[in-house]
């Protein structure tokens, strides 16, 4: 009887603990598939402003400067009227040769892919400053990832992050940092301003895109996040993102 | 009363408890629990119909019918195991053991035991096999998966239930006659631990058509 309970209890066991193993496997399964399904759109959504980008800058830019050109020579030859009006067309190509730029740059993170991440945000960082009078102040330290579809994904949720601020928060300052805390397995990406904050969770419910878009993005390399905001008491996020995934090699 | 006397004697009454669940459940008995269903029609109809030919015909001498009893039963469970292993194991190997072990019945009663006496060589052989197919649907049921929650479906209470009775009564089985001619008080005591397996057997079976048509 003893020999028979303990037979049935030890299967019961086994079979429970089978059954589990193999729903964590399904899981890591399906995680797995969406990272695989998220980095191909990510890919294929990169790729394409790859194209868009360098079709922008190599083709239209391209065309632009010899329209420019072009007009400068009518100019030299041309009567006063013409000369003011192929000035007003200088301006315009000129305008339309930096929103181009402008537009290019914003679709490929300039430097990500050669320089690195905490290149890539510093740029975005003095881009922020040049067209505002936010301070913004960019630490980082011991960063050594590698993986450049997770360093995209931080890249843009760095500027969601500074577009918020930009356009809701009214931030005079705002402080990043990236850090390997000792004897951590997660790297900790900070982010703060001195806005006006909101009140969390509620607006989330109503308006949160993106914060939403944030939380998926950290999902997707494996991160979790942390938000500390009220009114009037600015916004804080911390975002823990595993060393090995950035670590990882995507190849 | 000799508590060993009491379990042997009211033992059968545990049979009213999957006879009562059988019949709530009834429209759930389908598939491998329809045998299962008959098979403890077969057992109340036995217990009845002994107890006619004991108390109103004065028969003395039962165990004719057990031999006959012994076919059934093997013949149920087999069909048990045939519904549930069909897909895991050949289709054939239930149905030439159920042909083998009826051929085996008769040659025993007509030539090596007589019908009056206890058909030990059956009875073994019975329990053997189903502790063998048993412990086929317990691997069955570990490499399939086929449930999350093995503990609420009707298969694995029926199928312990049929493990714990005729395991524990193998050796009892192998040795019916000697205990039956030989010491009555080890012979009581044999029969009141089998009494006692067969009123797990009942509330396991009890159990199982309970979760009929629940698993998961």
């Amino acid at each position: 009887m003893f020999l028979f309970a303990g037979g049935i209890i030890l299967f019961l066991n086994s079979y429970q603990k089978r059954i589990l193993s193999n729903q964590l496997k399904m899981q890591e399964m399906e995680v797995k598939h969406q990272q695989e399904l998220f980095y191909g759109n990510l890919e294929s959504m990169e790729n394409e402003r790859k194209r868009i980008s360098r079709d922008l800058h190599d083709e239209v830019g391209a065309a632009l400067s010899t329209t420019r050109l072009i007009v400068c020579q009518i100019q030299e030859k041309d009567t006063d009227d013409a000369q003011t009006l192929t000035e007003e067309c200088k301006k315009m190509i000129d305008k339309t040769m930096d929103n181009i730029r402008r537009i290019s740059n914003d679709m490929l993170p300039h430097g990500l892919e050669e320089f690195g991440l905490e290149y890539a945000i510093e740029e975005l960082c003095d881009k922020v400053m040049m067209a505002s009078d936010i301070d913004i102040d960019f630490d980082s330290e011991d960063y050594h990832g590698v993986n450049k579809k997770a360093e995209l994904v931080i890249y843009r949720i760095v500027q969601e992050l500074l577009n918020n601020s930009l356009k809701h928060a009214r931030a005079t300052e705002i402080n990043i940092g990236i850090q390997k805390p000792d004897e951590e397995e997660d790297y900790l990406i900070t982010y703060q301003d001195n806005g006006i904050g909101f009140e969390y969770p509620v607006p989330r419910k109503k308006a949160g895109l993106g914060i939403m878009n944030i939380e998926n993005r950290v999902k997707m390399i494996f991160g979790s996040m942390k938000l500390f905001t009220q009114p009037q008491q600015g916004f804080r996020i911390e975002i823990k993102v595993p060393v090995s995934i950035l670590l990882q090699n995507e190849n | 009363m000799r508590i060993s006397t009491l379990i042997a004697v009211y033992a059968p009454i545990s049979l009213l408890l999957p006879v009562t669940v059988a019949l709530v459940r009834k429209k759930y008995l389908v598939n491998e629990l329809r045998p299962v269903a008959f098979y403890i029609g077969l057992q109340l109809f036995t217990e009845i119909f002994i107890r006619v030919l004991s108390f109103g015909f004065h028969v003395r001498n039962s165990l004719p019918f057990l031999h006959i009893y012994t076919v059934l039963e093997f013949s149920l469970i087999c069909w048990f195991y045939y519904v549930f292993l069909k897909d895991f194991i050949h289709k054939n190997i239930i149905p030439v053991l159920v042909t083998g072990f009826l051929l085996f019945a008769i040659i025993n009663g007509v030539f090596i035991q007589t019908v009056f006496e206890f058909n030990t060589y059956p009875r073994s052989l019975e329990s053997l096999l189903i502790v063998c197919l048993s412990l086929i649907a317990f691997y069955k049921m570990f490499q399939t998966l086929e449930y999350v929650r093995i503990d609420r479906t009707s298969v694995f209470w029926i199928n312990s239930g049929f493990t714990l009775y005729f395991s524990g009564n193998l050796f009892l089985f192998v040795l019916g006659n000697l205990l039956l001619s030989k010491d009555q008080e080890l012979s009581r005591m044999a029969w009141a631990i089998h009494a006692g397996l067969d009123i797990f057997m009942n509330i396991f079976i009890a159990i199982g058509l309970w979760w009929s048509r629940r698993e998961q």
